[in-house]
Parts: C-alpha cells; sequence; structure tokens
C-alpha cells in the first residue's frame, strides 16, 4: 500500500469504517511510513480536539417555556372544534380546506341554477368582437354576463336573458321570453315548448342591438336534450331604434313568472 | 426498556393526553439539541429559541412520527432543519466567543468544564487549540457543518447521521472527507 493511498484512507481508518483487511494494511503502512504517521497523528488530533469539545449548558427554563407555550396553545385551540383535528396529517387538512373551498365556489356559482323547480333569471349586455360561429363552445356570454336591469352600453352589441334550473326528472316545460319596447309594444318572443331531461339546462334568448332585419333574434337551449318544438314573432327594427326601458316578461306554463328591465 | 423504548412510551403517554409528561422528554433531550443547534448557529439567544421551537414542533407531530426511528435522532432532525430555515432566512452575524466562557454580548456561556485532568498551562493551551476548531468549524458551509457537528460534537454514528440527515451513506462520508479537507487547511498552525 503506497502513501497516496493510504492518506485517502487515514480517516476511515480512524473512523474505525474500514474492512479488517485493509485496516491491517494501514497500519502496517503506518509503522514503517514516517509522512503518513504523521498525517495519521495530525487527523487524530483533529478529531479528538473537535471530540473533547465542551458542552455547553443550554439556557435556563427551556422545558418550563415549552410546557407553558403547550398549554396555552391547548387552551386556546380547545375552546375552537378545530381541536378534534389538530393532530391530522397536514396533507389531509390541506385537502379537506381545498375540498370546503370549491365546495363553497361550486355552491356560490351554482346557486342561480339549483333551486328546482323555480328558475332563476338573468338579464345581460354584451359585446362580441368577433362573433364566433358556435357561440355556445366559446362560452362567450357566460364571459360578459351583467347583472339585471343594467344599462346598455354603446359598445355592446347584445342583449339578453338567460335562465336556467337543475331537474332532477324529466320534465315537460312552456317558455315563453315576450320582448317589450319602451313604448308598450311587443317586439319580439321566444319561446320553447317540449320535454327535457333531467340535468342542467338552460334557455337564452337574445338580441343584436343594431341589426334591422328580421333574423335579429337568437334563442337556443343548453341542456343535455330537449326535445319540443321553438316558437319565434320576430318583427323587423333595431333595439338601438327604441332608447328607454325596455320589458322582458317571461312566461312559465302560459302564466307572467317574472318581468325584467334593461336600460338602452 | 432500552432508552428509546422509554421514550416512546413517553410519548404513549402524550397521546393519551398526559401532556405533562413531555416535560421528561424536553429535559432529558434540552442539552443535546441545545448543544447542535448552538453549534450551527453560533448564537446562545438563538440556540434556545430554536430549541424551544424544536421541542414545540415535535410535540405536534407527535402522531406523525414513526415509532421505529429513533426518537432523538428525530428531535435532531427537526433541530437540524429548524437551523437550516433559520440560514436561509438569515445568515447568523453573530460572532461565537470561543474564549473561556464570555459568549455574546459579554453574556455568560455556562460550558459544561470538567475536564479537571490538566494543569492550568495545558488548560489554556488546549483551549486555545479548541478555539482555533470552532472558528474553522463555524467558517465551514452549513452541509458540512451539519456532519462534522452530527458526527463529533454529538458523537452519532454514520448510520445515524443517514437516519437524520435523509442522505445516503455514501454521501455522509464525502461530506465528511471534505470537512475534514477544508478543516485541515484552515487549522494547519496547530496540527
Amino acid at each position: 500500500m503506497d502513501c497516496h493511498y493510504t492518506g485517502k484512507l487515514l480517516l476511515d481508518y480512524i473512523e474505525d469504517e474500514l474492512p479488517n483487511e485493509v485496516s491491517r494494511k494501514v497500519e502496517a503502512h503506518l509503522h514503517k511510513c514516517e509522512s503518513c504517521s504523521k498525517e495519521f497523528a495530525r487527523i487524530q488530533k483533529m478529531v479528538n480536539l473537535m471530540k473533547t469539545l465542551p458542552s455547553i449548558n443550554p439556557t435556563p427554563g427551556i422545558a418550563q417555556k415549552v410546557m407553558a407555550k403547550l398549554e396555552k396553545e391547548e387552551r386556546l385551540t380547545s375552546r375552537s372544534f378545530l381541536v378534534k383535528f389538530k393532530f391530522l396529517p397536514k396533507k389531509v387538512m390541506i385537502a379537506a380546506a381545498t375540498l370546503g373551498v370549491l365546495a363553497f365556489v361550486l355552491y356560490v356559482t351554482m346557486t342561480p341554477f339549483v333551486h328546482y323547480p323555480s328558475f332563476q333569471f338573468q338579464t345581460w349586455a354584451a359585446t362580441v368582437q368577433a362573433v364566433p360561429f358556435d357561440l355556445e363552445e366559446t362560452g362567450w356570454w357566460a364571459r360578459r354576463k351583467k347583472t339585471a336591469d343594467e344599462r346598455l352600453l354603446s359598445e355592446d352589441k347584445y342583449i339578453g336573458v338567460i335562465f336556467g334550473g337543475i331537474l332532477n326528472q324529466p320534465e315537460e316545460i312552456n317558455f315563453l321570453v315576450k320582448w317589450i319596447r319602451p313604448d308598450g309594444q311587443p317586439f319580439n318572443e321566444t319561446g320553447w315548448k317540449g320535454r327535457i331531461s333531467p340535468g342542467l339546462c338552460s334557455f337564452m334568448s337574445d338580441l343584436d342591438v343594431s341589426n334591422y332585419n328580421e333574423s335579429n333574434v337568437n334563442e337556443s337551449v343548453l341542456t343535455a336534450s330537449f326535445d319540443g318544438e321553438m316558437i319565434f314573432k320576430k318583427q323587423k327594427g333595431r333595439v338601438n331604434d327604441f332608447p328607454g326601458t325596455w320589458k322582458l316578461e317571461i312566461y312559465i306554463n302560459d302564466k307572467l313568472n317574472t318581468t325584467l328591465q334593461i336600460e338602452v | 426498556m432500552n432508552d428509546n423504548n422509554e421514550d416512546w412510551s413517553v410519548v404513549e403517554s402524550c397521546l393519551h393526553g398526559d401532556r405533562q409528561s413531555y416535560a421528561l422528554l424536553v429535559k432529558k433531550y434540552e442539552k443535546p439539541v441545545f448543544n447542535i443547534i448552538y453549534r450551527l448557529t453560533g448564537d446562545f439567544e438563538m440556540a434556545g429559541d430554536i430549541t424551544q421551537e424544536t421541542f414545540l414542533k415535535a410535540y405536534r407531530s407527535l402522531r406523525q412520527v414513526r415509532a421505529e426511528f429513533k426518537f432523538s435522532n428525530w428531535l435532531f432532525k427537526i433541530a437540524t432543519n429548524l437551523c437550516r430555515d433559520q440560514f436561509k432566512k438569515k445568515k447568523p452575524v453573530v460572532e461565537i466567543s470561543l474564549d473561556e466562557s464570555i459568549g455574546v454580548a459579554g453574556s455568560v456561556i455556562p460550558f459544561d468544564d470538567s475536564n479537571n485532568s490538566l494543569d492550568p498551562e495545558e488548560k489554556l493551551a488546549l483551549k486555545e487549540e479548541q478555539k482555533q476548531v470552532l472558528d474553522a468549524i463555524r467558517s465551514l458551509p452549513f452541509i458540512y457543518r451539519k456532519i462534522i457537528v452530527l458526527r463529533y460534537i454529538q458523537d452519532l454514528a454514520y448510520k445515524e447521521i443517514v437516519d437524520i440527515l435523509k442522505i445516503p451513506m455514501g454521501r455522509v462520508k464525502v461530506q465528511l472527507h471534505r470537512a475534514h479537507k477544508i478543516l485541515r487547511n484552515e487549522l494547519t498552525n496547530i496540527l
């Protein structure tokens, strides 16, 4: 065994980490090599110095302070129902909290739709810069939903109403939306009559604000399935030509259920 | 019943509502935990605070720790992690006073000096050398300092260091060799 190799093994030799056979070879080399012997002595001295460093007595009263803090924590948490969960793993608590938040968000966003069998209504006005071919897929109407009775803005291109609900069984429906001009004259009607399957459904009736021709009304049903007829009664004219308060009368089963207003 | 089993039976008592029994564990391990932290941070006051935090954190996690782990090593692991976090936030700037028993800002650091076999002159020389060793340890990068403190100041076996630092045995040895190399270069005047 040469000096270079021995030098690499000296620490392991001191640490007693070498196999017996290698350890004996190192020992034999140290007996005959003064240089390695001195290096061994240096490392050994350093190890001894480190191992004999005086220990330090800790600051007094650590145990008392720790126990006092634990007692205080326990007093505070015992007032809370959360004490029951304090030993749960952190990951479980985070997962539970996340689920709670998600449930809350879901509840808030779905609230308008969950009160079966009564339907919730919301008017809106929307700008569509580039009208997509498939409005439902892009969800453009959802992005620009506004609260009821909001004034139409100059950049808005559509006004409308959307309403819906969650059905837990198939239902025969008969909805009609009547657009009434500010002067009280009927302008458009959109309706749905038929059968819808259970699940989330929504109905939408909207008007192109500045279009003049007869096809300026859009309507749609967003549901798993709607089997029935849609009713359109359209008149020529632009919404912009009739400034004032437009009324939207929503009939369910031929009875006026809700009246909404949009300022134009 | 061995030492570790005794520790875990105290932990069992704590988990069954006997919070006061935890004080036994704190008293038993406050000194080694404090020493590790003090040697890692070099700040006497901070070492006291982190020692408390170590025991508080351990208590809050008692249910999650597995009994096959040596309880003391688990505490040391928490302590070293807290020191590491402290270093990430801010490097302790306080000078370690290694001169006799005078500590930070003139406070007295109560060294447990039980080596009475040396005459005063030898004692003085030893203390001077120890001061230089501690200076050198203090100047090590944190990863090497951890290894040195656990191996030589806490006198833990390689296997225990592996458990505490959660690194492979090979890396423990490599880091120890590197730490030694740095220390030997720093301490040429006394070696």
